[in-house]
């Protein structure tokens, strides 16, 4: 090499950028590279005779085999070394750094520096601390239990060592995020989910290895159809998995993903159908329901969410031919049919219906209220208009229905006035459940005359959220209140108290502090309430929440968004309180008790 | 049948591992010997179909509604009486995975966060069915 070096005309291998530049400047690269392998080469020669004697100073307690002048002379050299260590930076660095622990002087720092300086370099060797094997040091190389290095294999077993009992702590308790996410679906039980539920979770997330559900109940199918849907895990080839001969109801929570065709194949293998139920049905067309009437299926109960593209005269086809025999109608966001004419048609054929729901339908107007009005036999009625509607065709709808109905639920009737809750305490007398939603006419008199000497008997379900006064120039609103307030509330709590199951009183802004008080004083006890909803309630705070916790006993969920006051409450354990300010840990008061 | 040992074999070491209060023997060995007493006693035999017998805490059965209502001493049913439940359509394996999710639920019962229990995906469908007739 060093020939090739001195002739420079000889032809050369390939070389770096560097080594071209360093040779312009009269510097040979191959000089440095050998002056540098010499350098290392002698490192490590007097790194192996320094380590020899090694062993013998490290047990100094011992320190047979080392004369007093041999030690004298040892220990002035640590001191020296320690006395230079503390003046370094690095010293100045850690000593900044651990500032406050206790039980670190200055010498036991400076010692620890001092021994890392003196542990052997990456490529020395050195004799591995547990198992005295003689190996090379890597970067990688752990430190053992007692400061020193280990080989390779030793390292890797203490690295394992270390990982399982980790992995053991994370697997006792599920994470954060999942726990939060629990928490949202209002779901803060103790102890383990039940063997069916955690069966039905694993089967979903192995449902495609699953060739055939055998005789699964009916019961765990549609549970398993629910949890697929919300995993949007229902395809045309997991439908197969549902479709069996004998059973007489289907639920399919989303069928966003069928083809006509797998709609038509449900009615084909299941011809004993009689409950069904299909969400996010946009490919179901025409020619899926002709079908259904040719089979002649009797069905009796019908939901289905946006079938678009079935038109009106279709929709009215089905209603003459179900005829009397529907007795559950249920339609969602239909905005391209499903018109005035057709839910006449409906009135007049199905007179059987005991319960309809109708939701998000563009096109019925007023023609469908008083249609629905001669709906005879329902009991259960639930209507979310988006069309305005004549706040007197609805009053003489529940003149009509009123006296009938066990259900009853109002969505999306703004211009709904005083005389629609007067209707109600006048014609209904048997609901269990009432919601009157999104209004801002309603005062709040008649919502406390509603509940005054009313003979219908105390409710179960009542939800009156968004009953309030709009107005942006006076957020307090008028003097006499509109929507559910103080008043009302307490009207409410008074009449239907001991049977409330849930009550939604969100955005109710006019419920003072007084009524929440009154309504849970000390003496109230709700004993059946289950779900609670006061969200934007300013007023509502840590005390006025303990309150509630106190005055219903079995509270399992409280929804709480935008209560900005509501910060350091106490939650009884089993007890979801969701929408708080921080996404904080429950803090679990033992027994329920506070 | 010179596999039906090895497998016993399996189902007693595995409870001795994980939950000490629990063991298996087969019924005709006459289970009832190991000193328990029918009735009223602190451990009921749970047996599966194919003759397998789990020796569990009566606390621990009775997570099980089916079985609490058996096992229930007003009930007068022969299970009352015997502390003693034959559950013919359920295999040794899924009632061995059965009475190790009774376990898990008693163990775990006033804990928040408690993750599932951890199912093998080859024995869900079977066990659903079980879980789904022992109410739990």
């Amino acid at each position: 090499m060093a020939d090739r070096r001195q002739t420079r005309n000889q032809i050369r291998g390939p070389q770096s950028a560097l080594t071209d530049f360093l040779a312009s400047n009269n510097i040979s690269a191959a000089q440095i590279s050998e002056d540098y392998q010499r350098r290392v080469r002698a490192a490590e020669r007097t790194a192996v005779a320094e380590q020899t004697p090694n062993p013998i100073e490290r047990n100094d307690s011992e320190g047979t085999s080392e004369s007093p002048e041999q030690r004298k002379k040892r220990k002035r050299k640590e001191t020296a070394a320690l006395a230079k260590i503390k003046q370094s930076k690095e010293f100045a660095r850690r000593k900044s750094r651990r500032t406050g622990e206790p039980g670190d002087d200055d010498d036991s720092m400076a010692r620890d520096i001092l021994s890392e300086q003196s542990r052997p370099l990456p490529g020395q060797l050195e004799n591995c601390e547990i198992c005295s094997k003689r190996f090379t040091v890597t970067p990688y190389s752990k430190t053992g239990p007692n400061g020193g290095l280990l080989c390779a294999k030793c390292s890797k077993d203490q690295a394992d060592g270390d990982k399982k009992p980790k992995a053991k702590k994370a697997g006792a308790r599920i994470g954060r995020r999942q726990n939060q996410s629990n928490l949202l679906d209002g779901n803060a039980q103790q102890g383990a989910s039940t063997l069916v539920e955690s069966c039905i979770r694993k089967v979903a997330d192995n449902i495609n290895d699953i060739e055939e559900f055998g005789d699964l109940p009916s019961s765990l199918l549609h549970r398993l159809s629910q949890i697929l849907s919300k995993r949007r895990a229902l395809t045309p080839r997991t439908l197969n998995l549902f479709l069996r001969r004998e059973l007489r109801s289907i639920n399919i929570y989303d069928t966003a993903k069928l083809e006509t065709d797998d709609f038509q194949k449900i009615f084909t293998f299941m011809p004993d159908l009689n409950n069904v139920n299909l969400r996010f049905a946009s490919q179901l067309k025409d020619r899926v329901l002709d079908y259904t009437m040719d089979r002649e299926l009797k069905i009796e109960h019908l939901q289905i969410d946006s079938a678009n593209l079935v038109s009106d005269t279709c929709w009215q086809r089905l209603f003459v031919k179900l005829g009397p025999d529907l007795k559950t109608l249920k339609l969602s966001n239909l905005d391209n049919s499903f018109n005035d004419e057709t839910v006449e048609v409906l009135s007049k054929c199905c007179t059987g219906l005991r319960r309809l729901k109708l939701k998000q339908c563009w096109k019925m107007g007023d023609g469908s209220l008083q249609a629905i009005g001669r709906l005879s036999s329902l009991e259960h009625l639930s209507l979310d208009f988006i069309q305005e509607t004549d706040a007197e065709k609805l009053l003489d709808m529940i003149g009509q229905v009123g006296p009938k109905l066990r259900t009853l639920s109002l969505e999306g009737f703004p211009t709904a006035d005083d005389r629609i809750l007067e209707g109600i305490h006048n014609h209904c007398q048997h609901l269990t459940k009432l919601r009157f939603t999104n209004n801002s006419n309603c005062t709040d008199k008649t919502f406390s005359k509603l509940f005054t000497d009313w003979p219908n008997p105390a409710l179960e379900l009542v939800d009156f959220s968004s009953t309030r006064d709009v107005d942006n120039s006076n957020a307090d609103g008028p003097a006499d209140a509109i929507g559910l307030a103080s008043q009302g509330f307490v009207a409410l709590m008074n009449h239907s108290g001991r049977a409330l199951q849930k009550l939604n009183i969100s955005s109710c802004r006019h419920i003072s502090r007084e009524a929440f008080e009154e309504a849970f004083a000390d003496d109230r006890v709700y004993p059946k309430l289950r779900e609670l909803d006061v969200s934007f309630h300013t007023i509502m705070d840590d005390y006025l929440i303990g309150r509630i916790f106190r005055c219903c006993p079995s509270l399992k969920k409280l929804v709480a968004f935008a209560c900005f006051n509501v910060q350091e409450v106490r939650v009884p354990v089993g007890v979801a309180l969701i929408g708080g300010l921080k996404a904080q840990e429950r803090i679990a008061v033992e027994g329920g008790q506070i | 049948m010179p596999s039906l040992p090895a497998f016993r074999l399996s189902i007693a070491r595995h409870f001795s591992s994980s939950t000490s209060n629990l063991t298996s023997s087969q019924s005709h060995t006459h289970g009832n010997n190991h000193g328990i007493h029918p009735g009223s006693s602190e451990y009921v035999t749970l047996v599966s179909g194919d003759g397998f017998e789990f020796i569990v805490p009566r606390s621990t059965a009775c997570v099980s509604g089916t079985i609490r209502r058996m096992l229930d001493p007003s009930s007068r049913f022969s299970e009352a009486v015997t502390g003693r439940c034959v559950l013919e359509n359920m295999s040794g394996l899924v009632l061995e995975k059965v009475c190790e999710y009774l376990c898990y639920n008693l163990k775990n019962k006033n804990q928040t966060n408690v993750p599932d229990m951890d199912i093998p995906p080859e024995l869900c469908l079977e066990l659903l069915m079980a879980a789904d007739y022992l109410d739990t």
